[in-house]
């Protein structure tokens, strides 16, 4: 891993992989086969249903390139003081952020092809739905248990009491998020004919529970675990220049890690099947476009970090 | 001088530079006295201080625009070079 880092950890290198993958997933959106029925609901010729396809996906390639060179600059910063206590640690967080990175256009480019596959093969529809869902899952718990891990490593450095300060009120709040979350999800669910049209998931609701929304709670329980023991270090780290630089990082990789989870929540508590420019869509992009600018505010403080580390 | 007096010097330094750079500050200070004065830390005296003040003003300046904590930092290590300015002070 360290050897990948070596080479993916330059800007450059970060950028190229990014345009790379930019490149693949806009020859699937134009190359595939496009949902025949979905272009006739609309009114659309192959060519139109390409282009808004394409239109869409423009954001979400935008905040690819801010996620790949967010996690750059952290592994650079984790680079530099590798030789020091905290250094494995956060080089672990840099990790940890190149795979939620990562996750972005590989989940998206899975979901464009499986699409594709199942526009062609109307008998593949419920399983591409299925394995969609589980890629995003997977991709979600890897990053965000590599995330916990690293930040819980990180805050015991400087905090002895940081099971004490992981106080009630942050448990009492994601007992209600997950309570709501489950409340939407299971309501997207006919009960009695899961077959429908309607459905989105196309999974019994027990397997839903199992498989989708309790990997999901888990990963985004660790997740904000993980933003909040990265604030109280932060918070308790000495050094009035260094705590400037080291609070950019950690607003920067909240509000990503936060913009994630939302964003996941959102689309999987009130999925769609609709193309086009709603009011899901806008508020997604918009909480997508938060999580890029997290991404570049945490290569902002991590290069900060680095110039302490290297003038 | 003693060498207990030259280790306290550097140590005297680094202390100052953890208020403003934490845990990069003993790394930091490594770096400036072996890059600028061209000597390892132990050997750090008092008369080293006013050069290091000097590279330190320049290089603190590329890590922040606050000119107010420069100048507190600055005036913090000022006052290891110049014991006696200090304790004037104090009375």
């Amino acid at each position: 891993m360290r050897k990948y880092f070596a080479f993916s950890g330059t800007t450059g290198n970060a950028l190229l992989h990014c345009s790379f993958l930019a490149a693949i997933y806009i020859l699937c959106i134009f190359l595939l086969p496009v949902s025949l029925q979905q272009a006739d609901r609309y009114q659309l010729t192959t060519t139109d249903y390409h282009v808004i396809m394409f239109l869409l996906a423009v954001p979400s390639i935008l905040v690819w390139y801010f996620a790949f060179f967010g996690y750059s600059k952290l592994y650079q910063f984790a680079a530099a003081i590798f030789k020091t206590k905290n250094g494995s640690h956060f080089m672990t967080l840099a990790t940890g952020m190149m795979v939620l990175a990562w996750s972005l256009p590989i989940y998206e480019i899975c979901e464009r092809v499986l699409s594709s596959i199942a526009s062609a093969h109307h008998g593949f529809a419920n399983a591409s739905i299925i394995i969609a869902n589980y890629i995003e899952v997977s991709l979600s718990v890897v990053s965000f248990v590599i995330i916990s891990k690293a930040s819980r490593d990180i805050v015991k450095t400087e905090v002895s009491d940081a099971e004490n300060d992981r106080s009630k009120w942050l448990i009492g709040f994601f007992m209600v998020f997950g309570i709501l979350y489950c409340y939407l999800t299971l309501r997207t669910f006919h009960l009695r004919a899961f077959h429908d049209a309607g459905d989105i998931y196309h999974v019994a609701s027990w397997l839903m529970l199992i498989s989708i929304i309790a990997p999901y709670l888990y990963a985004w329980f660790l997740g904000l675990i993980g933003a909040y023991d990265l604030h109280i270090y932060a918070n308790r780290v000495k050094g009035v220049i260094y705590r400037r630089a080291l609070n950019t990082l950690v607003a920067g990789l909240s509000a990503t890690i936060v913009s994630f989870i939302t964003s996941q929540y959102l689309f999987s508590a009130w999925p769609s099947r609709h193309l086009g420019l709603n009011w899901r869509t806008i508020i997604l992009v918009a909480i997508r476009l938060i999580g890029g600018i997290g991404f570049v505010f945490m290569a902002a403080g991590a290069n900060k970090l680095r110039r302490i580390e290297e003038v | 001088m003693t060498p207990t007096n030259k280790a306290s010097i550097y140590s005297q330094v680094v202390k100052v530079t953890h208020v403003y750079l934490g845990p990069a500050a003993e790394r930091f200070i490594d770096r400036q006295v072996e890059n600028h004065l061209h000597k390892t830390p132990d050997k750090v005296t008092r008369t080293d201080i006013n050069s290091l003040i000097d590279w330190i003003r320049v290089v603190v300046s590329l890590l922040t625009d606050d000119e107010e904590i420069i100048e507190e930092y600055l005036s913090e290590l000022s006052k290891i070079a110049n014991p006696k300015n200090k304790q004037a002070n104090k009375r």
